[in-house]
């Protein structure tokens, strides 16, 4: 009985991934954003003054993560968006 | 931030202009009716120990009664600057390796504008440690420099509140998440970290908001009017009065009061004249002893300011 | 003659479909797992292997099977077997059962692993690689134009939906107020999780509820709706997130299990023998009104039920970067499939079994309209008037959830109004969310095509990726073709281009195998056959189509366009079946 049991409560637990889903994927969007405005004259892009940027870096580890894996898997968002977007 | 007495006072104006000179004497005037006045230049020609003829140094030095002198040493507040900010960034050290980063410090140093980032920090610097100065004088490297300079708190601003507002929605997302799927952590580098989620732990929120104020006083000093004091130095020459324009125009947008506009070198009457020849004969020759060996070239002043190609070819035949 | 009713009672129909899933899952799909895709359960998967807490993240196999599964089932897998029970149940449920097995489970269950390999890229990434460079791009294509067909067939649907059962319209629009609320609630409020859903939940069954004990009906007319439904399709996809997509998609998984859960235990436990005929001829008027031959017609009209692209998509875009193992692949991958085969035999079972009750709810209108009940049991006679009489109801899901709504009368005394209402909210709001999530995905994919005309053109490229102007043109096109109201053109239409993006997927999965993987033997024609197969069937319906069945201009040329794609396709997959492995081949974990 146990794994019917584990089951069930993966399938309520799959309930709570779907509340989420879509806001998950926004916030990934932002923290890119942030990070690549901030990091912006490291890649050639006008960046906020100098001092912020170096300011701020110490604390940005979780931003450059997703910007290096955004970066990474830029070449196939269209199957990320299209994955996500749940048509039929 | 500063005392409401302490009134502060830039020079700016083109190179050879006669700022410096403007600045000092307006230094001596404001020592002599009791003032503590404290002169900096940020020039980095440096002209100001010429014109005290003293030596000046990178901290505030007396030269006379109630007048201190310092000039700031670009190179050494930019290595400052540095040296600070790779101390926060030792922390990071771990994850930058991870992203193969460590070597992007370097160009830091390159970075476009890291000068006048400097010179800002320097002016926020001066302006901090007043120390009971009555009047503080800035004696500002050329026009254009100077106007970035000044231009810099308004445009970090705008970019700071922008972050500030994107790191907002940043925290609110992940704290409605949180609420659902509970705390997240993170592996980065091997180490384990916590998704911040609130304003009052995010570290990055922290240092922005802690910058914007910093820049924000900054700004607020310089809009003053009654503190602020912008005064712009001249020749009267057609070139001189143009940038003048311009620099107003750009300076009246920034909101800094301007209080005066010095024509520097205006030709009086004939006695000065004669006199101006004599000093100019004795400079002529000298840089002709400094400078033996060089191709050098005496091209008079005229009455009309070569101007189109025309003039200016006929300007050229001193010239070769 | 084909024999008109056979005494097989829906039990026996739900029990046999799920001994079937279950049979093939354990043989056929374990042969899959070990010869074909080779899963190994020590090589990691890019969850474990790529994990950074953002994208790459292993899901509990159980949840994640939820969430595939939830992610894969919508309105399509109902609608279509609703429609194609012209044909009579048999051979409806042959199609559901055998083509889901053999082809569209392992086409979901390929794509899957595939993306798995190729550390969670997308099919369409893959076909871009292991293809040609066009394939991937032709990807891109179908995706848009699939999405406007979407957008304009279940728009249609919806519409007559509503008509068919003006208590659902009312319901599904306090879903939606119920979505916002809980969407405000949950994501800005930043209320209690559980609290939030129990709130949901609660102004969900008060809503229905009231609707049933107030009678609350929203009546308008076709037109009407369509253009309600316009208003609808541009102000969603402009919304953020948080506002309704998210919570409505939240809630509205909640609907489908409960749904599906009802319907089996109901079809289950209510004994009743099948009341419609179990083979009406070999061609029936599914399409367009045309008579349309079985084969190569049927994937036209059940789509989703038995094969559906977009399962590819599904599970190659985010599943494959979420499972925490290959083993678990099969559940997920092949496993879910059957699950949306095994609810579209639910839908089968309860229209051949309870159909007839549910026509009785219209007598009237079908006696105006000329239809007699009597003769129903007449194979010849439901072939040619089933269509037609499903008009009063409300279309493919007003059949559908009228026969739910019986069942669950019958099986569990819940009174038929309460059990139609609820089904046909529970179809009509995953349509809703689909007209959402497909009019941003089309807006996205425009920008996506337009691309290569950046350069060319910069000023009309930045006219063109204008995104109100991307909306517009796509809200604008949708809703001209639903205006026709035929919507018996639209689904083909939509379930065809559907089935060519499974083609699609299905040939770069087999590239995959055989040239990639490098499997030979007997094992690799498990992947080659299905996809033959399929593009075959996909091609012939193309044409038929074509050649028979008539449309407006604008559904005509994306048709031939299709086709002609596809013919370019088929090249492509001869020419990568025989080369060499592409030289851009990743190395397999």
């Amino acid at each position: 009985m146990s794994p019917l049991f584990s089951f069930l409560r993966g399938i309520l637990g799959s309930f709570k991934s779907r509340s989420t889903e879509y806001l998950e994927f926004e916030l990934r969007e932002l923290e890119n954003i942030f990070a690549i405005l901030l990091m912006g004259s490291f890649i050639g892009i006008p960046s906020p003054p100098t001092p912020v940027v170096l300011r701020v870096i110490p604390y940005m580890a979780r931003e450059m993560a997703v910007m290096s894996r955004r970066a990474e898997m830029a070449d196939d968002v269209f199957g990320e968006i299209a994955g996500l977007l749940d048509v039929g | 931030m500063l005392d409401k007495m302490t009134n502060i006072s830039f020079f700016t104006g083109k190179g050879g202009s006669g700022k410096t000179t403007c600045s000092a004497a307006y230094a001596v005037r404001l020592a002599d009716k009791g003032h503590k006045v404290l002169i900096a230049s940020l020039d980095p020609a440096h002209n100001l120990g010429d014109v005290f003829q003293a030596r000046l140094s990178n901290s505030p030095r007396k030269i006379a009664d109630n007048i201190y002198t310092m000039e700031v040493d670009m190179e050494k507040t930019i290595r400052k600057y540095l040296k600070d900010t790779a101390n926060g960034l030792k922390s990071m050290y771990r994850y930058l390796t991870t992203f193969n980063l460590e070597g992007y410090l370097d160009t830091i140093r390159l970075s476009p504008g890291i000068e006048e980032y400097a010179t800002l920090d320097a002016i926020r610097d001066i302006l901090a440690s007043r120390r009971g100065y009555d009047s503080i004088i800035f004696d500002t490297a050329p026009t254009g420099l100077t106007l970035k300079v000044l231009a810099l708190p308004t445009v970090s601003l705008i970019w700071i509140d922008r972050l500030i507002e994107l790191r907002e929605k940043i925290l609110d997302k992940r704290l409605a998440i949180e609420k659902i799927q509970g705390e997240k952590t993170f592996v980065i580098g091997g180490e384990k970290m916590k998704l911040k989620t609130r304003a009052d732990e995010d570290d990055v929120l922290r240092e922005l908001v802690k910058y914007r104020s910093e820049i924000g006083e900054v700004k607020e000093t310089l809009s003053n009017d009654s503190i602020t004091n912008l005064v712009i130095v001249m020749n009267p020459d057609e070139l001189s009065l143009y940038e003048t324009e311009r620099a107003v125009k750009v300076i009246n947008k920034l909101e800094i009061p301007i209080k005066m506009v010095i024509i520097n070198k205006v030709m009086k009457d004939e006695k000065m004249w004669k006199a101006r020849l004599d000093l100019q004969e004795k400079i002529v020759a000298k840089a002709k002893e400094e400078f033996r060996g060089k191709v050098l070239r005496e091209v008079p002043m005229e009455a009309i300011e070569p101007r189109g190609i025309e003039t200016l070819r006929d300007f050229s035949r001193y010239i070769f | 003659m084909a024999r008109d009713k056979m005494n097989i009672p829906s039990t026996l129909i739900v029990v046999v479909g799920a001994a079937i899933y279950l049979g093939f899952y354990f043989t056929y799909g374990r042969g899959l797992q070990k010869h074909v895709v080779k899963a190994d359960f020590k090589r990691k998967t890019p969850s474990v292997k790529l994990t950074d807490g953002v994208d790459y993240v292993p899901a509990n196999k159980y949840v994640l099977f939820g969430h595939h599964f939830a992610s894969i089932a919508g309105a399509a897998p109902i609608v279509g077997p609703a429609i194609a029970m012209a044909w009579g149940w048999l051979p409806c449920l042959l199609w559901v059962w055998l083509a889901n097995v053999f082809i569209g489970a392992v086409h979901d269950y390929l794509a899957l692993m595939a993306s798995v390999r190729y550390d969670g890229k997308s099919i369409q990434w893959i076909s871009g690689k292991v293809m040609e460079k066009r394939t991937g791009y032709m990807f891109q294509l179908f995706v848009y134009f699939t999405m406007v067909m979407v957008l304009s067939a279940f728009a249609a649907i919806i519409a007559n939906t509503f008509i068919g059962s003006p208590k659902a319209a009312t319901a599904a629009m306090i879903l939606i107020i119920d979505a916002v609320i809980c969407g405000w609630l949950m994501y800005k409020v930043k209320l209690d999780f559980k609290l939030c859903t129990i709130i949901g939940l609660t102004f969900m069954a008060i809503g229905i509820f009231s609707v049933m004990q107030f009678n609350l009906e929203l009546v308008l007319t076709y037109n009407q709706w369509l253009f309600v439904l316009l208003i609808y399709i541009i102000i969603a996809a402009a919304l953020p997130v948080w506002t309704l997509l998210q919570p409505r998609d939240y809630l509205n998984s909640y609907l489908l299990y409960v749904g599906l859960a009802l319907g089996s235990i109901a079809l289950i436990i209510a004994f009743k023998s099948m009341g419609t005929p179990a083979y009406t001829a070999w061609s029936a008027p599914t399409v367009a009104g045309k008579l349309a031959p079985f084969w190569p017609c049927v994937p036209l009209v059940i789509g989703c039920g038995a094969l559906s692209g977009f399962h590819a998509v599904v599970g190659s875009g985010t599943t494959s970067k979420q499972l925490d193992n290959e083993i678990n692949g099969l559940a997920i991958g092949y496993g879910g499939m059957f699950t949306e085969g095994f609810l579209s035999t639910i839908v089968i079972a309860s229209i051949a079994c309870f159909g007839v009750a549910a026509f009785g709810t219209v007598a009237e209108e079908l006696t105006a309209a000329g239809i007699s009940l009597e003769q129903f049991g007449t194979a010849g006679y439901f072939n040619e008037n089933y269509i037609r009489a499903i008009g009063p109801l409300g279309g493919a899901v007003g059949i559908f959830s009228a026969s739910y709504g019986k069942a669950l009368e019958a099986a569990l005394h819940i009174p038929y109004e309460w059990g139609r209402t609820f089904a046909a909210l529970w179809v009509s709001s995953f349509a809703l969310t689909t007209l959402d999530t497909s009019n941003r995905l089309a807006r996205f994919t425009w920008m996506e095509l337009m691309e290569p005309i950046k350069d060319k053109t910069p000023k009309a490229h930045k006219f063109l990726v204008n995104r109100w102007f991307a909306s517009a043109i796509l809200a604008v096109i949708a809703v001209r073709l639903a205006w026709t109201g035929d919507w018996l053109k639209l689904w083909p239409a939509f379930a065809g281009y559907n089935q060519l993006l499974a083609a699609i997927a299905l040939m770069t999965s087999s590239i995959w195998i055989t040239k990639v993987m490098g499997v030979t033997g007997k094992y690799k024609y498990a992947t080659i056959i299905p996809a033959l197969f399929l593009w075959v069937t996909v091609t012939v319906a193309f044409i038929w189509w074509l050649v028979v069945v008539r449309s407006t201009i604008i559904l005509d040329v994306i048709m031939l366009v299709g086709l002609g794609l596809n013919f370019i396709l088929f090249y492509d997959y001869i020419i990568a079946l025989k080369s060499l492995p592409p030289k851009e081949k990743l190395t397999v974990a």
